[in-house]
């Protein structure tokens, strides 16, 4: 290890020290503005949390409604075509591959908690370790090669 | 005076600070632009804070080093592989070749001398770019160092020396002159 010179270090610090600031661009004011001002006009591009009380109310009310929805008509076997649902996935046929999908996947698991099998839990409880095992051994060796890297 | 103008007048105060502590950290003027502009947008976002605030100068300064060290991290693997690509038997070379304090012992005493000086850090590697700010503009102990840029104190301590023995290469011959 090198051991650091008092005097070296001393007029390097005296030096440096004695460095103005650097003037920074005549762009840079301008930049900032540019930037508060598209951030403003698209304040949906940031966390939610951050969105106008307004946006943040009508949003939270739709997603509501859409679940309550999804809830409701998810209880019934099929959508009837005549129905405004019914006729929307008709209408367009990503939304009602979409719809099928996400209600099958809800059924399932409806049936799967209903169920209550206790190979169903030990199942799912055992992916789970190993889902969380996968994480734990992935940190650890990310963390030991950089770490290893850092002191090379 | 209204909030954009006090914002204004705000950053008209500080952005050479700011974008001087960014600039010093990464050696690069579009990067430093581009985080010097990263802080102020933090700052608008807790202005009726800070406007008030008499640290506001050390938030902006903490912001700015902690951003620029963010930007460096991206590409720390690359300068890390770079630097150690140094063997011993450099170092060792390097340190005979580090001049003795004497013959530099002068100061500057010139904005030419100083500019020679401020490009002579910029163009330093950002293995010893970055820990030299950090330890002379930002005073942070070797330790410190070390651990903000997760590398060993030995290496921080070789880096720094590297660093500095180079600037003082770039001084000597300006003071020679003399």
């Amino acid at each position: 290890m090198i051991t650091p010179d008092p005097h070296l270090e001393e007029l390097i610090h005296r030096e440096l020290r004695q460095l103005p600031e650097r003037q920074a661009p005549a762009t840079l004011i301008p930049r900032v503005w540019a930037a508060i001002e598209a951030r403003a006009r698209q304040w949906w591009r940031g966390p939610w949390l951050t969105w106008p009380r307004a946006a943040q109310f009508v949003s939270g009310a739709l997603v509501l409604a859409v679940l309550s929805a999804a809830a409701y008509w998810s209880q019934s076997a099929d959508l009837d075509a005549t129905s405004a649902p019914g006729a929307l996935l008709q209408r367009f046929p990503l939304l009602g591959m979409l719809w099928s999908l996400g209600s099958s996947l809800l059924g399932a698991l409806l049936v799967v908690l209903r169920a209550r099998e206790s190979w169903v839990i030990y199942g799912a409880t055992t992916v789970f370790l190993m889902y969380l095992t996968c994480i734990g051994i992935g940190t650890a060796c990310f963390r030991v090669a950089f770490r290893k890297a850092g002191k090379g | 005076m209204t909030d954009r103008h006090h914002f204004e007048a705000f950053m008209q105060a500080y952005q050479n600070m700011v974008y001087s502590t960014a600039l010093r950290m990464l050696g690069n003027e579009a990067d430093a632009q581009d985080i010097a502009q990263e802080v102020f947008l933090k700052a608008y976002g807790r202005f009726a804070d800070l406007s008030q605030s008499p640290t506001a100068c050390g938030w902006l300064r903490t912001v700015a080093t902690n951003l620029s060290l963010n930007h460096l991290s991206r590409y720390r693997a690359r300068w890390r592989f770079f630097s150690e690509m140094f063997s011993a038997d450099e170092e060792r070379d390097f340190v005979e070749e580090t001049p003795a304090p004497e013959t530099f012992e002068s100061t500057l005493d010139t904005n030419d001398q100083r500019a020679i000086l401020d490009e002579a850090l910029q163009k330093l590697p950002a293995s010893q770019r970055v820990p030299i700010v950090l330890y002379h503009f930002e005073e942070l102990g070797y330790e410190e160092i070390a651990a903000r840029l997760g590398i060993s104190l030995s290496k921080v301590k070789t880096d720094i020396h590297r660093g500095r023995a180079a600037l003082a290469r770039k001084l000597r011959p300006r003071r020679e002159a003399l």
